[in-house]
């Protein structure tokens, strides 16, 4: 039996030795810069992880070839969040302690970022989520955390100002039952009051609801005349089918996602003359730039917004500000002169209050980076419309309407 | 009996290498060492329940959830010290597997197995759902503070302290469990695994027997599930999912049912197996369901168990 | 009628609708469970694959009625093989039931999600009428669903207490060693359970799918819903977890008309632990668990 226990305890070190080996030698080897992801590969977000490693890979390359990053190569490594915040946080700290990345991008999912945010501080690294929790230029942010895209607050502000212009004074609030959905519900019904409108019932559904109509019968009074809805996938499709059954009439204002990764074709009559917030218009003619054509032949999808060769609909939502993320990296590590990790500190004093202008590298158009709380201040919004099965930008929502003073102030941490 | 000699050597030869390994692990993988410590401390309590009176609950997840919180929750809003928020959590644990079992020990096999999944998934809705105290799915970071010991201040941010720290507990877990089984009330279980009826019969409450069974792998759940949390600085509602109930399951049937310790090869293989394969092919848990009928195909009691039994051939 | 009183009439009916979805998966879950001694973690899985297959068939089928056709062989033809290799040896055991299951279920899973994507699918509606029931255009297809059960329900009340075929399988839920002591191929009732088990879920998928989103995670809330109907119908007897899927459904829809989501799931909960207490077999529980 000793021989037994021998062996496993052989086979055992064996593995650890070459454990052991492979992180050494990823950190002591200097030379390419070592970029870390983690995306949701598997999961109920698998489709966002899958559009976004894709979009990184392809700055990546692009980078790369034309001589990196002040000179060195880039190397990415992906890990699967799983969709879920505790994997996606130990997933961070195998990316930074097993692999050595200097820098992590990307998950979606809010709970994987607020749980990655600590430990980014806490490991040094700075991090650049996708997502749009507005916690993250808040207390769940810090100094190394530089959201990529907008957040929900800003989102929400954008949403009901535009709303009340356009669409209606009186609405009805149907939100995701967890933490994104209550931002987004808080925020709109805080901004629209604010804005002289009336939000006459909130309505929480939880995710994976098939069939929505024991919430809406009944539920949605008589006077409204809009619904600002908070859900996305097969949530989606399943609240606006519910909808359509109860109150055909009534306007519906989607907050992002809602659409990402849908065929609008497909829709039908319910979603028809449906509105839906987004930072990217999911159709070319949205956005007819040079920028943003070199940008879409790059990533190879058309100009419907489906993904060249295979034909599915790819997620547009943020997959844009992870390309910008990875060019925000390059100006900053050239512009602070970062070598390494001990100029981390200068590297983000130096993106504290970067501009950048809208190029091939930062197609969604101009954009900043505050330095009291990180916070990207985009372009502004777009307002896609549904209208005969077709997707349309119905109007824009200006940078400023999204602009609310800052939670926090990061340039009085320290590192 | 020829298993008691080789078991403890295992475990010795085990712990030993584990305090050695704190001293030269380069920080990745110390990560995953201690991340399987604290699994195995869950395991262990598991198996306590499930391979000693046979009692496969499927709602564990409760425990690790409510002593991950427990623990978090005291450190943030009470401003409570580690270790105390660490024994609070472990005395929520007992107090809800005191509930539970009252309320599931006595069903049937079958009742008991979904009956428990049925409580947990309830309970992971309302963690979901109470935001103003779980924080939900987005969860509750913490920031820790140090222990004092009075001549000394140590801080879980030091990998080093981490480590030992939580080697500490899986030493005591260890030791704790190992007297229990060895004193008369182990062989109560094990009369109560091979034949309940007859024991019932002997006059022994059985019910009772079960029920502390079943606590006590409560506790050492929520202890895990507190560690686990005190490690990442973070809990959330996903702690309450159905993967942490069907993780130690998992664990202790790879390793080996009833051996206690037959789980600590269960919890390192699963964890080498996500923490690697899961790298280099994303459909990881296809194999690991393969891995799993396989693994059952050979030996219904586990690795460990099957070892066992082909050296008392 | 005022408002009120149209939203719960209206509830009920569509909690109704959904109960009979819901009473073919569970009652081949039951089936499943007493006759053979397996806790079926992936029986949600079956169910989910029965619409992916429905979907995927469905452009080159063109109708949706040939597909219901079609599943259940394809299903039958699959779960043969599996009961009797992978499954026959633990059947009984219902701990290493539900573990080997559950390893099934992640296999499923991540073969669908490897083949089929992580989108989330549509499935055209074979019926688009609506009628309208209290003020909802409600799809008239949800009609057809709930007339589809019926029949396969009461044709497998049929089988069951009609035919001797289904007077073996009913033996063998009461006590399988006598049934085989008596002479009956209990390996042949076994195979044949346990395919009918699984067409029941694949049925189920397939009918579910015009109305809800296709999905490989969509099995999990469904067969957590099944395992809490046969749970308080009590194992082992099918007009228990018949009454006790259209019961819940009924239930927790007209509770959701007042109480929040969270709070009724919660309820049915409370339920279920109430009626354990009284009857911890379950309502028309026989076998011994």
């Amino acid at each position: 039996m000793k021989r037994v226990t021998w062996g496993i305890i052989f086979v055992v070190a064996v593995i650890f030795c070459f454990i052991t080996v492979q992180s050494v030698f990823a950190q002591t080897k200097k030379g390419p810069i070592k970029i870390g992801v983690v995306a949701e590969k598997t999961g109920g977000q698998a489709a966002y992880g899958y559009s976004h490693e894709k979009t990184i890979k392809a700055a990546a390359a692009r980078i790369n070839k034309t001589g990196g990053i002040a000179g060195r190569q880039i190397k990415i490594f992906v890990e699967d969040t799983e969709s879920k915040p505790p994997v996606g946080a130990l997933k961070f700290r195998k990316l930074v302690e097993t692999y050595g990345v200097d820098f992590v991008l990307d998950s979606n999912n809010s709970g994987v970022a607020v749980a990655c945010a600590p430990i980014a501080k806490e490991l040094k690294t700075p991090y650049f989520p996708s997502s749009s929790a507005t916690e993250l230029s808040g207390d769940k942010g810090n100094r190394y955390v530089f959201p990529s895209c907008p957040l929900v607050r800003g989102e929400a502000k954008g949403a009901a100002k535009y709303a009340i212009k356009h669409i209606g004074k009186k609405w009805v609030t149907v939100v995701a039952n967890y933490a994104w959905g209550w931002s987004c519900e808080e925020d709109f019904k805080k901004y629209f009051t604010e804005e002289g409108g009336t939000v006459l019932a909130t309505i929480r559904v939880p995710m994976g609801t098939s069939d929505w109509l024991p919430y809406l019968k009944g539920k949605i009074p008589k006077e409204a005349e809009g619904v600002f809805f908070a859900n996305w996938g097969s949530d989606f499709l399943s609240f606006i089918r519910d909808l359509y059954a109860v109150r055909p009439d009534i306007k519906k204002f989607g907050a992002n996602y809602a659409l990402a990764g849908q065929d609008i074709k497909k829709l039908g009559p319910e979603a028809e003359g449906l509105y839906c917030l987004t930072p990217y218009p999911t159709r070319l003619e949205g956005l007819n730039t040079k920028s943003n054509i070199a940008f879409r032949k790059l990533i190879n999808i058309d100009a419907e917004g489906k993904e060249g060769g295979t034909g599915t609909p790819f997620v547009l939502a943020y997959n844009w500000a992870m390309w910008e993320a990875m060019y925000t990296l390059k100006a900053g590590i050239e512009k602070s002169g970062w070598q390494g990790k001990e100029d981390t500190p200068k590297l983000i004093k130096a993106l504290e209050g970067m501009q950048f202008k809208e190029s091939i590298e930062f197609p969604q158009g101009d954009n900043q980076i505050r330095a009291e709380d990180h916070q990207r201040a985009i372009a502004g919004l777009y307002v896609e419309q549904v209208v005969k099965g077709e997707l349309k930008v119905a109007g824009k929502i200006p940078g400023e309407d999204m602009v609310y003073p800052p939670l926090v102030d990061y340039s009085k941490e320290g590192f | 009996m020829e298993k008691k000699p080789f078991l403890s050597f295992f475990v010795l030869s085990s712990l030993l290498i584990l305090v050695l390994l704190g001293f030269v692990l380069p920080s990745g993988v110390r990560s995953l060492v201690i991340q399987m410590m604290i699994f195995s401390i869950f395991a262990m309590g598991y198996d306590f329940s499930f391979g000693f009176t046979n009692q496969c609950s499927l709602g564990h997840s409760i425990f690790f959830g409510a002593g991950a919180y427990g623990a978090i929750l005291f450190i943030l809003k009470f401003k409570l010290g580690v270790i105390l928020s660490l024994v609070i959590g472990m005395g929520i644990g007992f107090l809800l597997a005191v509930i539970l079992g009252l309320i599931c020990v006595r069903l049937t096999e079958a009742y008991f197995v979904i009956v428990t999944a049925i409580i947990a998934s309830v309970f992971h809705l309302l963690a979901m759902d109470m935001t103003w105290l779980t924080g939900s799915d987005d969860g509750l970071t913490v920031t820790l503070p140090t222990i004092s010991f009075g001549f000394t201040e140590l801080s879980l941010y030091q990998p080093m302290v981490n480590y030992y720290f939580v080697l500490f507990f899986l030493i005591l877990t260890y030791l704790v469990l190992n007297k229990m089984l060895k004193a008369p009330l182990g062989k109560i279980f094990v009369s109560i695994r091979e034949n309940e009826k007859r024991t019932n019969f002997l006059g022994y409450n059985v019910f009772g027997y079960k029920l502390i069974a079943f606590v006590v792998s409560g506790v050492f759940g929520a202890l895990a599930g507190g560690l686990y949390a005190l490690t990442l600085r973070y809990a959330s509602a996903d702690y309450f999912s159905f993967y942490w109930s069907i993780l130690p399951i998992v664990w202790c049937l790879i390793g080996g049912l009833g051996t206690l310790v037959g789980c600590w090869i269960g919890v390192m293989l699963m964890s080498l197996f996500q923490y690697y394969v899961s790298a280099w092919f994303t459909y990881y848990l296809l194999v690991f369901g393969i891995l799993i009928l396989v693994i059952l195909g050979v030996s219904r009691k586990g690795m460990l168990g099957y070892l066992l039994s082909l050296r008392s051939r | 009628m005022p408002e009120w009183l149209t939203t719960v009439l209206f509830l009920l009916v569509n909690g109704l609708v959904w109960g009979l979805i819901i009473a073919l998966i569970a009652v081949g879950l039951s089936l499943i469970f007493g006759v053979m001694g397996i806790v079926n973690m992936a029986h949600g899985d079956i169910y989910m694959i029965g619409a992916v297959i429905a979907l995927t068939l469905f452009p080159y089928l063109g109708n949706f009625w040939l597909g219901l056709l079609i599943v259940p062989l394809i299903i039958a033809a699959v779960a043969i093989p599996v009961e009797r290799l992978v499954l026959r040896p633990y059947e009984g055991h219902y701990s290493v039931t539900m573990i080997a299951t559950t390893g099934i279920s992640f296999i499923l899973q991540q073969v669908i999600l490897a083949t089929y994507g992580g989108i989330p699918k549509q499935m055209v509606n074979p019926w688009p009428v609506t009628f309208n029931l209290f003020g909802v255009a409600y799809e008239g297809y949800r009609f057809l669903i709930a007339a589809i059960s019926i029949l396969i329900l009461m044709s497998l009340w049929v089988f069951l207490y009609k035919t001797s075929y289904g007077i073996l399988i009913r033996a063998s839920i009461q006590d399988r060693d006598m049934a085989s002591a008596m002479g009956i191929d209990v390996s042949r009732v076994l195979m044949t359970t346990f395919v009918l088990g699984s067409i029941l879920a694949a049925v189920g998928g397939v009918l579910a799918a015009p109305v809800t989103q296709v999905f490989y995670l969509m099995g999990n809330d469904v067969v957590l819903l099944a395992f809490i109907v046969v749970i308080i119908g009590g194992l082992g007897s099918l007009a228990g977890t018949l009454v006790a899927a259209l019961g819940l459904s009924s239930l927790e829809g007209v509770m959701s008309s007042v109480l929040t989501p969270i709070q009724s799931k919660a309820g049915i909960l409370v339920v279920m632990i109430i009626i354990l207490m009284f009857r911890p077999r379950g309502l028309f529980g026989e076998r011994e668990g």
